[in-house]
């Protein structure tokens, strides 16, 4: 991805003028890690609520199945539908992060629901 | 001074530049939105973990973001009134 090129900290050799174009990316990869960041808080948060009891001093296996398999997968499940029922609610928000110009960072989080099997009933 | 006088076009790419950050900003708040939304949904919704996504929780989901966003609504226009009305 150019945007963890070298060209990253500023214009440097070329004048110290970037032109829009890499500056919108560069904007995009932020919001992106940011929105990760914040998915991950968020995920550990439920995680540890509801899979870890009494804290011992390691994280025994019924612990890490609970969080690994159900957890996640269950944030997942929420998030997504969630996701695409607001964009669906809200039409002024049915911005271009509904046709999937996030950065490849925020694909490898952020499951995109697709309408073919989206799981909420959408009558309004 | 030539780096105090802006031409046109200059102009013409900072107000787009301004406009694309915009919407991209705009992005980022409807993304914060989801996270909140998904985050106290979760808590009234999921209670069993390992279950597939079933017909319950989905419904439960949808009527969680919709009293969400009413509960917003009707929040922010009693807090408007209370406003408007002054400290008597």
């Amino acid at each position: 991805m150019e945007g963890f090129g070298p060209d990253f900290s500023g214009g440097g050799a070329a004048g110290g003028k970037m032109d829009t174009g890499t500056i919108i990316e560069q904007v995009k990869v932020q919001i992106a890690v940011a929105n990760a960041q914040e998915l991950l808080q968020r995920m550990t948060d439920k995680c540890f609520k509801k899979c870890i009891g009494k804290p011992g001093s390691s994280l025994d296996n019924s612990e890490q199945v609970c969080w690994t398999i159900h957890v996640i997968k269950m944030y997942c499940d929420v998030y997504g539908p969630v996701y695409g029922y607001l964009e669906y609610r809200v039409p002024c928000l049915q911005l271009p992060v509904a046709e999937g110009k996030i950065t490849r960072l925020s694909y490898l989080l952020l499951p995109k629901p697709s309408p073919s099997n989206r799981p909420l009933d959408l009558h309004p | 001074m030539d780096s105090f006088d802006y031409s046109s076009s200059e102009k013409a790419e900072a107000s787009e530049l301004q406009r694309m950050i915009a919407i991209e900003q705009q992005k980022a708040q409807f993304q914060a939105q989801v996270h909140n939304f998904t985050d106290v949904c979760w808590d009234k919704c999921v209670d069993s973990l390992g279950s597939k996504l079933d017909s319950r929780t989905s419904t439960c989901l949808v009527n969680c973001v919709e009293r969400f966003i009413d509960t917003t609504l009707s929040i922010t226009n009693r807090f408007t009134q209370m406003v408007q009305k002054g400290p008597h």
